[in-house]
């Protein structure tokens, strides 16, 4: 059997995977044991790796292979490089990119003594990469652990922490379990493809077929199949009623690491339903009702719970699985709009959500977490500049129109009315309503209350974080001014899924 | 030859054993062993199907999730041994820090 192996299709992935072995035998070698200095440090270099690494591997995304803009499949089929992957590999890219600079002001503050989570990063966005162009359920499944193993050791990277222990160990457990029910579905439909398409095989474009062509309703164990892959997607977007994870990992992880699974994680997990649930594939399944159902259940559960919370990080994981219900409601539509919106949602939301947490970030030191709506009274007031990054990201999550978010819901909206889901629409902008309430109280807190007891001291500029919430801010503004580019690009990008 | 009927019902029983294994017990290494029962249950599924239809396929996943089975258990142990060393526990019960 002659399997054509064009490796110039995976320079991306490659390059993050040099990186991440380069970046562990640096820090092996070249720093010393100990909590990281502020000048000087030979940290800086595993940093400077890290950062190129993604920082090439953007641009040769969008420059290299997106110009060549044909759909390649190599690899016997099991890897797929076409616009729609290198659209969501280049969100993801700069998701982690800024999250590797957020994570490097933290790392500081924090003396963690190691450059291992820039390691782990690197990993897990190569293991991202393989996902979003996965060919084959082997593929995956690989690209999925890829992704989530370096995860499970990000959340738990703060070995004498209570809380990060917790998170380490729920996501892990949990995220165990979501990936065996997975691969338990994954065999089911491995089967059905093999008895009923002819043909035994696990590439994806071949199973799709064979589902849609199938006459009348699918056998119990292909439906069966379906189901459990498809909530193995659901968890990992963290979609309700799988979501119980969630806040509990969002607040114990490392802020840092909470910006890049919040962005990262699910802008992948929202490539890979579409990539297989797409298009006709979720109707002919039968599964469509059921994802209605969970979408309006995620909308919900993450509007309202949110309300309630104190702690900022966790009114933010409940936000992220409020946002992954209107991605929902975009992977319904099923119509290229729809899909259009999905991704320039995931776009809108990486940026969004990376300036928030930097301001997060930027206003933590060890022994003083900035964590709840108490310590960001009068923070707005005291430090503009701050104040005003958090109000530029508070209204694109909610979505007011000169910013990001108002575009992507309002891509979303539309698409799902025009494929006639009214209905789900009217909740969506009614949970959007809702949203305003919990948006507004970190603004609320840091412009028009006072501070409590003795003043926080003035943090110092880290030019790394400033960089990052810089891009992100800006990011936010331009895609919400200008939108109709982006919008078209993710049109663009949508036609290398047509039916 | 045993049927794929019989093979497929005994790896649905192992996974929902290990299912509920993952739900109920409190030992956190008993938790990760049942996450593995799971994992080989699908094995075992992979295994039989790839056989009933006579294809390799099935059989290379099943090597790739020996694999990856053997990775996350050595994630699991490092972050379970790493909590009895902060806690003095590793049962699920001493979880519970964070609410809401």
């Amino acid at each position: 059997m002659n399997i054509d192996l064009d490796f110039s299709l995976m320079i991306p992935e490659l390059i993050l995977a040099g990186a991440a072995v380069l970046v562990l035998l640096l820090d092996a070698f070249l720093v010393p044991p100990g909590p990281s200095q502020d000048e000087g440090d030979p940290r800086d270099i595993t940093l400077a790796v890290s950062v190129l690494g993604m920082a090439i591997a953007a641009i040769w995304t969008i420059t290299v292979l997106w110009a060549d803009g044909t759909s390649r499949v190599s690899f016997g089929g099991l890897f797929v490089v076409d616009a729609f992957a290198l659209f969501f590999k280049e969100v993801v890219l700069i998701g982690a990119g800024l999250s590797l600079l957020l994570s490097d002001a933290w790392l500081r503050h924090h003396r963690v003594p190691s450059a291992a989570p820039h390691c782990l990063m690197l990993l897990a966005t190569a293991g991202m990469l393989y996902m979003i162009s996965a060919g084959d359920l082997v593929m995956l499944f690989l690209g999925l652990e890829v992704m989530s193993i370096p995860i499970y050791c990000l959340a738990a990277s703060l070995r004498w922490d209570d809380r990060s222990i917790e998170a380490g160990i729920k996501y892990l457990v949990l995220g165990s379990f979501a990936t065996a029910l997975m691969l338990f579905g994954m065999a089911l439909i491995y089967a059905f493809q093999g008895f009923e398409g002819g043909v035994a095989t696990m590439s994806i474009a071949a199973i799709q077929e064979t589902i849609v062509l199938h006459d009348g309703p699918l056998p119990g164990y292909a439906f069966a199949g379906g189901l459990l892959m498809l909530i193995g997607m659901l968890f990992k977007i963290s979609a309700a009623p799988f979501h119980m994870w969630t806040p509990d990992v969002y607040e114990g992880s490392p802020t840092p690491v909470t910006a890049y699974m919040s962005v990262a994680v699910k802008a992948t997990a929202a490539a890979v339903i579409l990539r297989v649930f797409g298009g006709p594939v979720l109707e002919a399944m039968g599964l469509e009702g059921l994802l209605w159902g969970v979408a309006a259940l995620t909308m919900i559960v993450g509007n309202v719970m949110a309300l309630t919370q104190d702690n900022v990080k966790r009114m933010l994981a409940y936000s992220s699985i409020a946002h992954g219900g209107y991605i929902l409601v975009g992977v319904l539509a099923a119509s290229p709009d729809g899909q259009a919106g999905v991704l320039y949602y995931t776009l809108a939301y990486t940026v969004g959500n990376i300036a928030a947490f930097g301001v997060l970030v930027h206003l933590s030191r060890q022994g003083h977490e900035v964590e709840t709506f108490d310590q960001l009274r009068g923070l707005g007031t005291r430090f503009p500049l701050v104040g005003l990054v958090m109000t530029i990201a508070m209204l694109s999550l909610i979505g007011i129109p000169p910013f990001a978010g108002f575009f992507a819901k309002f891509a979303i909206f539309k698409a799902a009315i025009g494929s006639g889901f009214v209905g789900l629409t009217i909740l969506a902008l009614l949970t959007s309503a809702i949203s305003v309430a919990y948006y507004l109280r970190p603004l609320v807190a840091m412009f028009m209350t006072e501070e409590i007891g003795a003043p926080a001291p003035r943090p110092e500029l880290q030019p790394r974080l400033a960089l990052a919430v810089a891009i992100a801010v800006i990011a936010t503004v331009v895609l919400g001014v200008m939108p109709d580019r982006y919008l078209d690009w993710a049109a663009a990008s949508v036609i290398a899924l047509a039916w | 030859m045993i049927p794929i009927e019989q093979l497929l019902a005994l790896a649905f029983v192992l996974l929902g054993i290990g299912a509920c294994g993952v739900l109920v017990r409190r030992n956190l290494l008993v938790v990760l062993m049942s996450i593995e029962l799971m994992l080989n249950a699908t094995n075992l599924a992979f295994v039989s199907i790839a056989r009933a239809l006579g294809d390799t396929a099935g059989h290379v996943m099943v090597l790739m999730i020996f694999v990856v089975a053997a990775v996350e258990v050595a994630v699991g142990m490092a972050i379970v041994v790493n909590m009895f060393r902060q806690r003095d526990s590793i049962s699920v019960d001493s979880f519970g820090t964070m609410k809401g």
